[in-house]
């Protein structure tokens, strides 16, 4: 089954396929990057041929500060895998490609430029058997030169805060049904990292991610029926929309889907997303 | 045998890493997952597997499992045809936790060439590889799977149990929860608590300072 003729149809050339990333292995100009929250049962178990490791946790966010990583650890993390700005970016990953959907706003945040997510990321190149290899590979050292931070993508507290009461603006919960309502306060997979409080914030509608991707594949669906999907709760165009989550990695998938793949004008993800609006005093909740 | 607290049964050949399980019924060869991946997934979401009347090769795609924690292909350890699936797993894909050398089998297969078994590991000859896939997982398995896991640390042991009652209180009977305490008195409570509310103790380690508890709600 392909989906290319939708994914043509899609805002930006932001998508690429399984059977291209397989023709293009031995491209020097592309670097593929699998983006892993657990290395361990997926990058270590084996990855696409030639294709280096980012870390979520280690590589792409600083853990004292709670902040996505600095410009300096970014220009680090691409030069040291051997990324220039003349470099195709290709990323894909566990989970549905959250993390690479994650690692991606982190590099439109520096204003890394022409980067691609392999459409299914390491599901649908996993099902259609395609080369793994467990080496970890090397390439020679670059300079990477990123920009200052692109903050018209990013939501923080207090502007979500502030937009509770502005019309035209849309607030998008990605989080499962079950989150949204605050019948649980983590998902089960992450007990350890709960909130204080249940519930969604005030106003928001429910849009589970994976209601953008097709389920055996893990492939996005086709602009016509995201369109559908989204603008059937409201969220249009016109709107100032903000996607969150729990840590704001489904909420970069939402991002990246309504973006790039619908061409929205003004998408933020809020990556400070239920951890912390739901641990926060003072701050409204509905249930 | 049991490695980290994990079976894993004496009679059945290996492959894969320790990761699956092969064993001879009906004349033909059953395949299943080993512990190994059982604790590694987490709650099992869904199983897809090949059709009965699939001819594999050695290394071909079986099917695919996807859990709360990880998802990844099957693959066939020989050469052969599919001849059933187990069909229980579509509905009950938990069974995979739960059982994963009896109800929770995966798919029979009738291989082209039965030598091909001989290439499979009995169990001694693959436990350190075992040892070392549990060790690089961080899986220590517990007597029963749990349902849900609770993680109550700098929480004073009365309040965890607070917590216990108000999770099991709208969960099914039998539903079994891991909790975590770092409450130096923990054990002593739980125990308690499983006299006062008739529900089941079943498991209690300590790691360090840390106490793990298995219980199930009763009924």
């Amino acid at each position: 089954m392909s989906h290319q003729p939708e994914q043509n149809q899609y805002a930006a050339d932001v998508v690429t396929t399984t059977e291209w990333v397989q023709n293009n292995l031995n491209d020097p100009k592309v670097r593929i990057v699998e983006v892993d929250y657990d290395p361990v049962l997926n990058y270590n178990q084996g990855h696409v041929p030639g294709a280096v490791l980012f870390d979520w946790k280690k590589d792409l966010n600083d853990p004292l500060t709670r902040d996505i990583v600095s410009k300096q650890g970014l220009e680090e993390l691409l030069g040291r895998n051997g990324i220039s700005k003349d470099t195709q970016i290709i990323l894909y990953g566990d989970f549905n490609n959250w993390f690479a959907a994650y690692a991606f706003w982190d590099l439109q945040y520096y204003g890394v430029k022409g980067v691609k997510l392999m459409n299914g990321g390491r599901k649908k190149w996993l099902l259609e058997d395609r080369p793994l290899s467990k080496d970890t590979p090397s390439y020679g050292r670059e300079t990477f030169v990123a920009s200052k931070p692109d903050e018209t993508i990013r939501a923080y507290r207090e502007q979500v805060f502030q937009a509770l009461h502005r019309s035209g603006t849309s607030l998008v919960d990605v989080r499962s049904p079950k989150e949204f309502t605050g019948e649980v306060l983590a998902p089960p997979e992450y007990p350890t990292e709960h909130a204080q409080r249940g519930g969604h914030i005030p106003g928001a509608v429910s849009i589970p991610w994976g209601q953008a991707v097709n389920d055996a594949d893990g492939t996005f669906k086709g602009r016509k029926e995201l369109e559908v999907l989204y603008s059937s709760k409201g969220v249009t165009p016109d709107h100032d929309v903000i996607a969150y989550c729990r840590i704001g990695e489904r909420s970069s998938h939402t991002w990246f889907v309504l973006k790039y793949l619908l061409g929205y004008p003004h998408v933020r993800n809020y990556d400070g997303s239920w951890t912390e609006w739901g641990n926060s005093v003072k701050l409204p909740l509905e249930k | 045998m049991r490695i980290a607290d994990c079976e894993f049964p004496d009679g059945l050949l290996y492959y894969a890493e320790g990761t699956m399980w092969a064993a001879e019924a009906e004349g033909e060869v059953r395949l299943g997952i080993t512990n190994l991946l059982s604790w590694s997934f987490g709650v099992f979401a869904s199983v897809r597997l090949k059709e009965a009347g699939t001819e594999l090769q050695r290394g071909g795609i079986l099917g695919s499992l996807e859990g709360a924690r990880h998802f990844d292909v099957l693959r066939s350890p020989l050469s052969g045809t599919v001849t059933k699936t187990n069909d229980a797993l579509v509905p009950s894909p938990r069974l995979l936790n739960s059982f994963p050398y009896s109800e929770g089998w995966l798919a029979q297969m009738r291989p082209d060439d039965p030598s091909e078994l001989d290439a499979l590991n009995p169990l001694p000859s693959v436990a350190s590889s075992i040892a070392e896939g549990l060790r690089v997982r961080g899986i220590h398995c517990f007597v029963r799977f749990p349902d849900l896991e609770l993680f109550e640390i700098g929480v004073e042991c009365s309040a965890a149990l607070v917590r216990l009652n108000e999770v099991l209180r709208p969960s099914e009977a039998g539903t079994v929860v891991h909790v975590v305490s770092d409450d130096p008195s923990a054990d002593i409570e739980m125990e308690r608590w499983a006299d006062e509310t008739g529900n089941k103790f079943l498991e209690h380690r300590k790691d360090g300072s840390i106490h793990h508890f298995i219980v199930s709600k009763a009924g």
